[in-house]
């Protein structure tokens, strides 16, 4: 069952397209890894779903209910964290808390005061003087204390130091132990490729790939690395091999996954000394789709 | 082995470089009130009869509270005039400017970690405090120069060069006293912002204890330096012993300040805040019980001034016939109605002006809205169970609140003083009365804020401009011989203006109708309008 489901949205501010038919969607019990440079819509899309601008072509629901007009009830079951929490100066980090818990639909006392504990908040502080990380923390703190099955959050980790990312990654592995769903928007790739059952790239307002990691990672190619014994020959003729480069009797190439049971074979004519595969990193995935862009006209 | 002095020069020429627009600023906009005010005197007050009825009206519990004592009444020139109406409160704005500023130089760079920056490099470790100190002496010297220069030459009636480096020594010595205090306060403080609070409070705290003790209690008189220095009956007995009593006081506020920062990290204080609370009250848990408790302050600050804006207008209700008879402008100002005291016609400009004051605070309430938005903060909230509506109700709540609260204040200061000083007047509920009668208007101004926020955000201030326009048009309509039809331009303009005119149903049913719809019409456009960032 979809938590949440997108079809066609475009979202246009004045003459700038922000969003041009964005599909996709979050089923529940799955993580779901939204990845994109900066500007490319990411948060536009999560404001669309939270219902804080409206679609200008398209539908959108999260629950099977449309994200615009049903918004509050919606919000009863949700969680949200942005990349960049803005707080009231004179409240104190633990009135934050419990104001945003209750407003959200209830949540967990006894979580929060073990979340306030593994986030190392102190709570009585006034938020003016929280940093950045800490600010993050208040809202994350909230997000997962509260009653919610769907948690979007929106690069939640920027600020945070490495322990504190590592605990927000146990927690998000915790809440899809419990069944919720998350969608999580990120440009720090290894969060995402530990975490995200399925990811969405998004490029220029557009998706430009959906699917699970290992789909993705069939649809790219592997990088090789091979010594032989004699002198491999028109190894660039052979199909599906990219970027061949040679360094004394070393070579470094690129293979479509489809093609690389062919390619070993041919390479094992000349006598394989030592041969290395790796699969491509989200990394590489990301980093192939986004320069792919910036060369497209 | 170097001083803790190095480079204090060096970074005191950085300061007033750095600052130069906002130091001259301070300096020439002091210097300027007082001499226009000065200058105003003669054309206001020309004969001694006018001053001396001026002198008799100055005499009362108020205008004591808000200016401090009066000295040479019985020969009211205009230096007296100068010392007793204005050197009060120029003290006090001094004072804060003080405050201000020595903050600026102390804390602030040091929470902005520009002191930090400096520190690390070859400079004496006192030397940051000592430039502070020696730009504020500087500032405090040229303020008190210019203004006894200024009014020296000025030369009026009364207002010799004795009395106008008294004048002059008096505003140095306020300002150098506050940066003492604040020396102090920045020390203690944990936070720039804290600091300052401390500071203001003290030197308000300080004016209120004089107000106190002019008025009752006259020991209290004795513990503030506002009161030594009012004390010192600058253009009467220009006396000296209160300036030298105030510079020791100042010398000895400084010295504290210096030691207790020999003695502090760079970035803390050496009181420590109190921890806040670890979890919410239940009333903050709604999105009005958010708005409330962030207003708090700011409600609690505006009532207060606006009652006290009300029983300063109500304190000279007493002396208005005697007071504006021989004013000429007064005639195209208000006009003679017959049958109708000038009191009473006053009276009904006094309603609208506080009227348009109550008005501030009211729709600061909704233009808030309009800044959270742009500050990010209603994301959080709209991203919870909250709708549009919620919202934009948790503003439009504390807005009614506000309003009746703000009216309620400056009408019953102002019917409570003027209770007070005219015998055989109106009773209070009317003067009440008169000032209730402009909630509808106030409420049309904050509809308009609300439609604006909810239609064309952008464009939210353009509410401050008709509320600036509506000040014009009923204030100063008479005077400009606007056109009737102009007053109708401005929901002020439809109030009936008791007690000059009889109540009536129709105009303020009709105001109420129009904020009705102009809220419908905001609440519609709030629902339907995307969210904007920044």
């Amino acid at each position: 069952m979809a938590m949440v489901e997108l079809k066609g949205i475009s979202k246009t501010f004045g003459r700038v397209q922000a969003l041009q038919d964005v599909t996709f969607s979050v089923n529940k019990g799955e993580v779901f890894g939204f990845i994109g440079p900066n500007g490319s819509g990411k948060s536009t899309t999560i404001r669309v779903l939270l219902g804080m601008i409206k679609a200008s072509t398209g539908t959108a629901e999260i629950f099977g209910q449309d994200v615009w007009k049903q918004a509050p009830v919606i919000h009863r079951h949700t969680a949200y964290v942005p990349g960049d929490v803005h707080l009231w100066p004179n409240l104190t980090g633990g009135e934050v808390i419990d104001l945003l818990i209750e407003l959200g639909g209830g949540g967990d006392r006894n979580k929060r005061d073990q979340l306030i504990d593994r986030f190392q908040l102190d709570p009585t502080k006034k938020c003016r003087t929280y940093s950045k990380g800490n600010r993050q923390k208040v809202a994350l703190i909230g997000a997962f204390a509260s009653f919610a099955d769907l948690y979007l959050f929106d690069e939640p980790t920027s600020g945070l130091d490495p322990l504190m990312e590592r605990i927000f990654q146990e927690c998000v592995r915790e809440i899809r132990a419990e069944g919720k769903s998350v969608l999580l928007s990120s440009h720090i790739l290894s969060e995402v490729e530990k975490l995200c059952d399925r990811v969405g790239i998004i490029r220029d307002g557009t998706m430009i790939e959906t699917g699970s990691l290992s789909d993705l990672r069939h649809l790219t190619r592997m990088t090789m690395e091979v010594e032989t014994k004699r002198d491999v020959v028109s190894l660039e003729k052979q199909a599906g091999v990219y970027d061949v480069k040679r360094e004394s009797s070393k070579l470094t190439f690129q293979v479509d996954t489809e093609h690389s049971g062919a390619v070993i074979a041919y390479l094992t004519e000349f006598g394989i000394k030592h041969l290395e595969s790796r699969p491509p990193t989200l990394e590489d995935l990301f980093l192939r789709y986004y320069e792919e862009g910036r060369q497209a006209p | 082995m170097m001083s803790p002095f190095d480079r204090t020069w060096r970074l005191t020429k950085l300061l007033l470089r750095r600052d130069r627009i906002r130091l001259t600023g301070w300096l020439s906009v002091i210097t300027a009130a007082t001499l226009l005010t000065a200058a105003a005197f003669p054309g206001l007050y020309t004969t001694e009869t006018e001053r001396e009825q001026l002198a008799i009206s100055m005499i009362n519990p108020a205008v004591t509270a808000l200016v401090g004592p009066g000295h040479g009444l019985d020969d009211y020139t205009y230096g007296p005039m100068m010392a007793h109406q204005m050197l009060g409160l120029t003290a006090l704005i001094i004072a804060i400017m003080a405050v201000l500023l020595t903050i600026r130089y102390t804390r602030a760079d040091e929470e902005e970690g520009r002191t930090e920056m400096v520190r690390a490099l070859a400079v004496g470790r006192s030397a940051p405090l000592m430039s502070a100190l020696l730009v504020m002496t500087m500032l405090s010297g040229a303020i008190g120069l210019a203004n006894a220069v200024g009014l020296g030459l000025l030369g009026l009636e009364g207002m010799n060069w004795a009395g106008s480096l008294h004048y002059g020594a008096v505003l140095t010595l306020t300002s150098l006293f506050f940066t003492g205090v604040t020396f102090i306060t920045a020390q203690l403080a944990e936070t720039a912002r804290a600091a300052s609070g401390m500071a203001i409070i003290a030197a308000v705290g300080a004016y209120a204890v004089r107000a106190v003790g002019d008025i009752s209690v006259d020991i209290l008189t004795w513990f503030s330096p506002f009161g030594w220095l009012l004390a010192a009956e600058t253009y009467v007995n220009n006396y000296v012993w209160p300036l030298l009593l105030t510079l020791f006081a100042s010398t000895l506020a400084i010295t504290a300040g210096l030691w207790l920062a020999a003695g502090r990290d760079v970035g803390s204080g050496l009181l420590h805040s109190k921890a806040g609370r670890s979890r919410a009250r239940k009333s903050l848990l709604s999105p009005i019980g958010l708005q409330m408790r962030l207003q708090r302050t700011s409600i609690l600050v505006w009532t207060a001034s606006l009652f006290l804006l009300g029983v300063t207008y109500g304190s000279v209700l007493g002396d208005i016939d005697l007071f504006f008879s021989d004013i000429d402008f007064m005639e195209d100002f208000l006009p003679a109605v017959e049958g109708l005291s000038l009191t009473d016609q006053f009276l009904s400009v006094l309603f609208v002006i506080m009227a348009i004051m109550a008005s501030v605070p009211t729709v600061m309430q909704l233009t808030k809205l309009r800044s959270e938005e742009k500050k990010q903060r209603i994301e959080p909230i709209v991203s919870l169970a909250v709708s549009r509506g919620k919202l934009l109700t948790s503003y439009m709540v504390p807005a009614l609140l506000t309003s009746v609260i703000m009216l309620s204040a400056t009408s019953a200061g102002l019917g409570a003083a003027a209770v007070a000083v005219i015998e055989e007047g109106r009773p209070f509920m009317e003067y009440y009365g008169a000032g209730m009668a402009y909630l509808p208007a106030v409420l049309v101004m904050t509809a308009t804020a609300a439609l604006l926020i909810g239609w064309v955000p952008a464009f939210t201030s353009i509410v401050w401009g008709y509320l600036a326009a509506s000040f014009v048009i009923v204030y100063m309509g008479n005077l400009f011989q606007f056109p009737d039809w102009m007053d109708r331009l401005t929901p002020f303009g439809y109030v009936p203006a008791v007690p000059v005119e009889s109540a009536a149903i129709l105009p303020t049913a009709g105001l109420v109708a129009a904020a009705l719809v102009l809220t419908a019409g905001a609440y519609i456009g709030f629902g339907r309008r995307d969210l904007q960032q920044g």
